[in-house]
């Protein structure tokens, strides 16, 4: 029997009870499965975050090194005298806007990894990207839409550390969705496909969501 | 230093130039703090999670920095 149009029966997704059991709440996480207490901008009232995914931590190796080495170096300037020449309050005020630019490179890196993520809820795939901290680029297709699902994981890092890339292939204007170097990319590829089944066997149901 | 006493006409102080360019690094990196801080509210207003309040002390403690740097600028050179 159909619902009449307009009641809504209240939505459990079945793969959200499903992975809701190996929840991880740690906000540094960049393999979070049904994490509590995240909203995104565009989130309905229903809708509940499956997966939120960011990029592998060991991605940050490059620039935490070079910031290690960037707070280290004013070290060299005993050896190299490059503001010899400065009065003493110079100096300290030439050291002072080194360490404040070296806290800006940081903070912008650690930004740019915190915040592109890639969600999956039991209705959407978002893939949110924020280019040079200036420019944010959101795109989200329906678990609906979505015609295939595949990862490539390889190289010795990617092995040994477990993650690689999941592509979305989608039937609508945004014809894929890339989720570029997140852990574990066979159980993401195995949410979404449980998300994608989930959906199929609603439409046979007939639920109106 | 001569050279371009000469060419200006007039005396050079030198250090006041030095001070001045430092008191626009400081300046830039200040407005670069505002941007950056505004950026970071758009951020959390895409994705809202624990570690949004702390991302948002931050911020703060960016532009306190870069403020408390170009007075530290204008005071102290």
């Amino acid at each position: 029997m159909r619902l009449m149009e307009g009641h809504k029966k209240p939505r459990t997704s079945k793969t959200y009870e499903k992975y809701k059991g190996r929840r991880n709440n740690n906000p540094l996480s960049s393999f979070a499965v049904c994490p509590t207490g995240i909203r995104f901008a565009t989130q309905e009232e229903e809708e509940k975050v499956i997966l939120l995914l960011r990029q592998h931590p060991i991605i940050n190796i490059p620039w935490v090194t070079l910031t290690f080495v960037l707070l280290f170096a004013p070290i060299l300037l005993d050896y190299i005298p490059l503001i010899d020449f400065l009065p003493v309050n110079f100096q300290v005020m030439a050291l002072a806007l080194w360490y404040l630019l070296v806290l800006a490179y940081v903070l912008g890196q650690f930004l740019y990894w915190y915040f592109n993520v890639y969600i999956v809820t039991d209705e959407r795939v978002i893939d949110i990207d924020f280019f040079g901290l200036i420019y944010r680029d959101v795109t989200v297709t329906k678990i609906d839409k979505i015609q295939d699902v595949t990862f490539t994981q390889g190289g010795l890092l990617g092995s040994v550390f477990n993650y690689g890339n999941v592509f979305i292939q989608t039937a609508g204007e945004s014809s894929k969705i890339d989720f570029l170097k997140v852990p574990n990319p066979a159980d993401v590829v195995e949410i979404v496909s449980d998300l994608i089944d989930e959906e199929a066997q609603e439409d046979i149901d007939g639920r109106v969501k | 230093m001569a050279f371009i006493e000469a060419l200006l006409g007039r005396s050079f102080d030198f250090w006041l130039v030095v001070k001045a360019m430092f008191i626009l690094a400081y300046l830039v990196y200040f407005m670069f703090a505002l941007v950056v801080f505004r950026q970071m509210q758009l951020m959390a207003q895409t994705l809202e999670d624990a570690f949004s309040p702390v991302i948002g002390l931050v911020g703060y403690l960016l532009i306190f920095l870069a403020g408390f740097g170009l007075v530290a600028a204008f005071l102290f050179l």
